[in-house]
């Protein structure tokens, strides 16, 4: 049911993009038909390589000390003895009618339940995050990019360099290090619930979560910026009488976003994986953090859930860059 | 006429890593109100650093030496090259001063519509409101494109699905409409498009000059063009001002060596190269018969739909080329000519759908197992266009000329020393016979000018000692003394080995210099086909008519001949429907009055209907 309501959603969010502009319907509808393709085989391959691998969750289920008869039973019960097959339409159904059953870790809890409690956490810090890496990156990278050639340049694309390579897991202990424990300005740990976002609790892990990708950030924009600003109709732009920043903006970031965007979103999603170590080391109690516990625990009713809604997120992500995509350039349908 | 802007000894240096070098060299001329100043010269001649000096867009890599960019449009004259960049961008650009690029498509950003470049244009300058901005945005394009519903139409196009004569449009209403400067600078604003279209478009621009007494500052390396449209002269040669004058004094009574040379050197349709004609043509080595080519495509239809369809490249041509002639094939981009050659050739893509015979020396070239076709290769041997991008830039002259001579084994001895000593030294000898030193015979392409790559390719085709040579554009983008040299070596070679050339070219002036027939092709179609001096000098056919006037010639009173026939007889390319261009159906050549003189009644009716 959950899942065809979202696909209901979604299928509407497609018509409403293509209103009016039917190479940019055929365009999405073509998109979405492959959502189902390419998800069952994703998913399939996904599920049979959690199950396949050592750890039997039997044994998770029933405790480490018990005995061969209780982990029959257990199997029994939770009907882990069923052919592969049959568990996997079991789990799909159960997970597409919403159903992501008890975790074993919190059992008094559905996963559902806990997730919406843990989400807000991890958004609260790759959100701003992600607007500071977006805004800062693009006005290094682009600044670079106008003042190539010269000592700044070379020092914004140095600096970069090394905040790229400096890994988060130290740089994080390295701030606190500092701001907490030597001069005492900031909190070492997260204090709160999620609107703690808006207190200086939140700056230590939006500025290690920032600062690496606002270098990578700078170091593309640059790239791609270096070749759109070659381009004829820069100069041509520039004959017209349009001024720099005119020319930044609507010409130069406009023709630079195309390349941009297949990278944005997708970073996104990918900013979950990125915050564990944040979580973790600033006791966030965020998704990540929430997902790395689970996952040494083997709490399998988390990991099947995790596995199925973050597959069909991505897709969906990726979907949407499309709709982007084209949304900025027309030539893409044409 | 006063004094518009003055140009005074103007010098720009290139900063390389090894060194500057000189691109502009003591430039000087001045430009009169509500003239047309015609800035002619070759490839690398400094025509765009001066159009970019004058409005102050050089590359970063040019640096100003000296000189002075003086504009009298004011009560006060402003130098050019002492404004601020803030200064010129406020006061000059675009309100004083306007560009056309060669490049009309990629002086709008690709992915906005042309509608709203010109909507922030009106914006910019005009600062009137949004709304408004759109209004005055569109009565503009509109005013350009002569029917409004055309303009309607592309307003909102990008400029992929424009024609480079829509966008070459757009791209004069964005810089001369708007603002209406002073000065108007066209840097080769035609070089990309078809003649046809050419000659409309730069008909339709010296209008807007005209009305709005713009002073035009025409760049082009088209001695034609100029002795067509200019009211006076600056000829450029490596940076230098060579010839100032009138267009009259400088066409007529050239002072320079170098104009002496291009008018002397430039192929035109009324000179022909070729002394010698044809009379006795006997055998066939070429037959085309009822030949058709066709390639597949989809659209799509719907919501995942698709249609297939095809694109007709050659429509049912018939055409036989005799032993020992020089075969023309002209006609613009899109005619079919090189799906023609290809055809021939048997180097179609495999997509393709041919019917319709084709027999080289006598044997049909599509029934041919795959030795049989290698053994006629060696007989017949293609040059293609665009030679330099079509060599390999990895490899050496030597290999590139002898790569024919590996894959027949046309070598006497079998001993591989023996070989080599025998390949080197007919590489040396197909080097002397294109004129090329044989002490380069170890150069890589990339070091090549346009014109040495172009004998290289001859050099390559001719290694197999081929009986027919197809030359694909030979002389295109080659300057005028190139184009000489490579037209009186194609001459030499043939006399020398007895040759027959099929020529293709979408230069007329090229094919009337030396070709002894002439095909002129139109939409995939033979429209007219007979000897040259048929064909070139008692046209039949409205279409080579057309062509024939759009191509000027070097002689400012020719050239303004063409101009008013142009006019008086209406000849201007006209537009067909895609429907219209269905409904032609099967046509087929007629012999006219004149024997060997042919002519498709058709398309010539369905030409007199529209041009009436």
């Amino acid at each position: 049911m959950t899942l065809i309501v979202i696909f209901g959603l979604w299928f509407v969010l497609a018509i409403l993009i293509s209103k009016n502009r039917p190479s940019v319907r055929r365009f999405a509808f073509k998109r979405f038909i492959w959502v189902p393709i390419l998800f069952i085989p994703i998913w399939f391959g996904t599920y049979s390589m959690m199950k396949a691998a050592p750890g039997d969750p039997a044994y998770v289920i029933a405790g480490s000390h018990a005995s061969e008869e209780v982990i029959e039973a257990t199997r029994e019960a939770y009907g882990l003895n069923r052919p592969h097959i049959v568990q996997f339409v079991d789990d799909t159904w159960k997970q597409a009618n919403g159903n992501s059953g008890n975790s074993f870790i919190f059992s008094e809890k559905t996963i559902a339940q806990l997730a919406a409690e843990r989400i807000p956490y991890s958004f609260a810090i790759t959100f701003p995050s992600l607007l500071v890496i977006l805004f800062v990156g693009l006005t290094v990278g682009l600044w670079a990019t106008f003042k190539k050639g010269t000592w700044l340049d070379t020092f914004l694309l140095s600096s970069a360099l090394f905040w790229q390579a400096f890994p988060s897991l130290i740089l994080i202990q390295f701030l606190m290090l500092i701001f907490s424990v030597k001069l005492g300005w900031l909190p070492a740990g997260w204090s709160g619930d999620w609107t703690a976002v808006f207190t200086t609790t939140a700056i230590i892990p939006i500025v290690t979560m920032s600062l690496g990708g606002i270098a990578g950030m700078a170091r593309f924009v640059r790239t791609i910026t270096l070749n759109v600003i070659d381009e004829p109709y820069i100069n041509a732009a520039k004959s017209r009488g349009l001024g720099p920043f005119r020319i930044a903006i609507r010409y130069v970031l406009h023709n630079a976003s195309l390349p941009l965007v297949t990278v944005l979103l997708p970073m996104f999603f990918l900013s979950f994986e990125g915050s564990f170590f944040i979580e973790r080391i600033y006791s966030i109690p965020g998704f990540s953090n929430f997902a790395l516990e689970a996952l040494f625990a083997r709490d399998y009713p988390f990991l099947l859930f995790f596995a199925f809604w973050g597959i069909l997120l991505g897709l969906f992500i990726k979907w949407l860059t499309d709709m982007l995509y084209i949304r900025l350039d027309p030539r893409a349908t044409q | 006429m006063s004094k518009l802007l003055e140009v005074r000894g103007l010098s720009v240096d290139f900063v390389l890593p090894n060194g500057s070098k000189r691109v502009l060299d003591d430039v000087s001329f001045d430009l009169k109100r509500g003239e047309v100043l015609g800035l002619v010269g070759e490839s690398g001649s400094g025509k765009s650093m001066t159009a970019n000096a004058i409005s102050c867009l050089l590359p970063k890599k040019a640096q100003v030496l000296g000189g002075e960019v003086i504009f009298f449009g004011d009560e006060t004259p402003a130098d050019f090259l002492k404004l601020s960049e803030r200064e010129m961008r406020n006061k000059y650009r675009a309100k004083r001063v306007s560009l056309i690029f060669q490049d009309a498509k990629g002086s709008f950003s690709p992915p906005r519509s042309v509608g709203r470049h010109i909507e922030e244009m009106v914006r910019l300058h005009k600062g009137v409101s949004k709304k408004k901005a759109k209004g005055i945005a569109k009565e503009i394009f509109g005013s350009m494109f002569g029917d409004s519903k055309e303009g309607e139409r592309n307003f909102d196009k990008i400029t992929q699905s424009l024609s480079g004569g829509q966008a070459q449009r757009a791209s004069i209403a964005l810089a001369a409409l708007v603002t209406k400067p002073d000065v108007l600078i066209a840097d080769e604003a035609t070089t990309a498009l078809d003649v046809t279209v050419q000659a409309k478009v730069l008909d339709e621009l010296m209008q807007v000059v005209r009305e709005n007494n713009i002073s035009l500052i025409f760049i082009t390396h088209d001695f034609g063009l100029v002795a067509e449209y200019a009211d006076r002269v600056v000829v450029l040669d490596k940076g230098k001002v060579v010839e100032t004058g009138v267009t009259e004094d400088v066409f007529y009574r050239p002072q320079s060596e170098f104009v002496k040379n291009v008018l002397r050197d430039l192929p035109r349709i009324d000179k022909r190269l070729r002394q010698k004609e044809h009379t006795s043509l006997q055998n066939n080595v070429i037959n085309v018969q009822n030949l058709s080519v066709a390639f597949p495509y989809t659209t799509p239809k719907g919501l995942f739909g698709n249609v297939s369809e095809k694109e007709v490249a050659v429509n049912n041509i018939s055409l036989e080329i005799k032993e020992g002639e020089i075969f023309g094939v002209v006609g613009e981009s899109g005619s079919g000519k090189t799906t023609f050659m290809r055809s021939v050739l048997r180097v179609l893509p495999d997509i393709a759908q041919l019917e319709g015979s084709v027999d080289v020396l006598d044997k049909d070239v599509y029934a041919l197992e795959e030795n049989q076709l290698r053994a006629l290769r060696k007989m017949v041997g293609g040059v293609p266009q665009g030679t330099k991008q079509s060599l390999t830039p990895r490899k050496r002259i030597d290999f590139l000329i002898s790569e024919a001579l590996d894959i027949h084994n046309l070598y006497e001895s079998d001993n591989a020393d023996k070989k080599e000593e025998e390949r080197r030294e007919r590489v040396a000898q197909l080097m002397e016979a294109v004129e090329l030193p044989v002490d380069r015979m170890r150069d890589y392409v990339a070091r090549l000018s346009g014109g040495e790559a172009q004998r290289v390719a001859i050099a390559s085709a001719l290694a197999t000692n081929p009986k027919v040579l197809f030359l694909d554009e030979p002389t295109a983008s080659l300057d005028a003394s190139r184009k000489h040299t490579i037209l009186n070596l194609l001459l030499k070679l043939q006399e020398e080995r007895g040759l027959t050339y099929v020529l293709i070219s979408h230069e007329l002036p090229t094919i009337a210099s030396i070709c002894d027939r002439v095909a002129v092709m139109w939409k995939g179609r033979i429209v007219e086909l007979g000897g040259a001096r048929q064909v070139l000098e008692n046209s039949l056919h409205p279409y080579t008519q057309i062509l024939r006037t759009s191509f000027s010639v070097p002689d400012p009173k020719e050239a303004r001949r063409n101009l008013r026939l142009r006019k008086e007889k209406n000849l201007v390319m006209p537009s067909f429907s895609a429907q219209e261009l269905e409904s032609i159906g099967q046509s087929e050549l007629v012999e006219s009055s004149q024997k060997g003189h042919y002519v498709d009644d058709v398309t010539q009716q369905l030409f007199f209907n529209k041009m009436k």
